[in-house]
């Protein structure tokens, strides 16, 4: 939660609609505290770098959220080998 | 269950207006509205212009029960500096010169979830609060903050609204104490008002299942809405016009006139002499 040491809550920000909320849901805080899950942020130009890239080379435009997401794909795929698979 | 031993100022004035027979005044401000010396000053001053308790709003950014009038007044509560420990210390600094009149801190759980549940009950019951309201805990979250409010003498006041049917009824009064706030609209604060026949049925069915006061708030602005509900019920609750007065005793910078704690006392000293003026049709 963004929140101030008096448990008011802080605005959020961010360029998609769907993000812009000030707390994480109780799923999502579980797979991070168990470690099952790794979160990244994404800064708003990064996504919309994406969003282009996406649109022009796939014909695929995604919606602001998943850009974000995409984003972090561009930064990780150049690390992995050529042929590899999330679920090796 | 346990339950510990109130500070009893809410049993002792409720014992003490039934021997007058007549209900109870119970004028609301939010804490720090506009800032805290000013609020302070309106606040001993409520006594004296007929409060027979009063409920003090702890500002919180997410207020889903409040309406414009008590929003406007949150946001100038949070920009005069409204902190819970704050508005503890004003509880303490009022109990200096009153030790009878039962103070009632409404508001949301977060701000005391962060301030620590057992350190906020030891604070506010030695600051002098009598009471709680937290509007966004309802019974099936009793573990939270209700039992152990109990435990530590501090009364938790529950909401029943129009839509608590008799179904639900037994759940919300089941560890309700001190008395019982009936929202006389289903909705925010300060909108719609409620008739009186109506507020006189449902104050009827609550105190079929129940013997605490039963207090109503809620839409009542007037002297003369707060004299009509003061004839069905144990209590009447003015808010959303109080702050109001606030708001229309401003500079256009936001700062409090020096007429301003006068003009809300004023209005305070009309709605108490609408609760005194009322003749009571009890509702046993």
């Amino acid at each position: 939660m963004l929140q101030d040491d008096d448990g008011q809550i802080l605005d959020a920000h961010s360029i998609s609609a769907g993000l812009d909320y000030p707390g994480i849901g109780p799923e999502h805080s579980w797979l991070n505290d168990s470690g099952r899950v790794e979160y990244v942020s994404v800064r708003d130009d990064e996504a919309l770098d994406s969003f282009q890239l996406c649109s022009r080379l796939e014909g695929i435009i995604p919606a602001l959220e998943p850009s974000h997401a995409l984003a972090h794909v561009g930064k990780i795929a150049p690390k992995l080998p050529a042929r590899s698979s999330c679920w090796s | 269950m346990s339950r510990g031993t109130t500070s009893g100022r809410i049993e002792a004035r409720f014992a003490a207006l039934r021997e007058e027979g007549r209900a109870a005044f119970v004028p609301f401000i939010m804490a720090a509205d506009p800032d805290y010396p000013t609020s302070s000053e309106i606040l001993k001053g409520l006594p004296a212009a007929g409060a027979d308790l009063i409920e003090i709003g702890v500002m919180y950014s997410d207020p889903m029960a409040d309406g414009p009038a008590i929003q406007a007044a949150g946001l100038r509560a949070k920009a005069g500096g409204a902190r819970l420990s704050r508005t503890l210390e004003m509880v303490r600094d009022f109990r200096q010169n009153d030790d009878t009149t039962p103070i009632i801190l409404m508001g949301y759980y977060n701000p005391i979830y962060i301030y620590g549940v057992e350190k906020f009950l030891d604070d506010a019951r030695a600051a002098g609060v009598d009471g709680l309201i937290v509007v966004d805990l309802p019974p099936e979250e009793d573990s939270e903050l209700c039992l152990p409010a109990l435990d530590a003498g501090m009364h938790f006041i529950r909401l029943a609204t129009p839509t608590t049917d008799d179904d639900r009824i037994p759940a919300v009064l089941a560890n309700t104490s001190g008395f019982v706030y009936y929202v006389a609209v289903a909705g925010i604060t300060g909108t719609k008002s409620a008739d009186t026949s109506t507020i006189h049925a449902a104050v009827t069915r609550l105190k079929s299942h129940t013997d605490l006061p039963v207090a109503v708030g809620f839409g009542i602005k007037t002297p003369d809405q707060a004299r009509n509900v003061a004839e069905v019920a144990d209590a009447a609750v003015v808010g959303s016009a109080i702050v109001q007065t606030i708001a229309d005793n401003l500079t256009p910078d936001g700062n409090a006139t020096p007429e301003l704690v006068e003009k809300v006392l004023d209005f305070t000293r009309q709605l108490s002499g609408g609760v005194q003026g009322a003749s009571r049709q009890a509702a046993e």
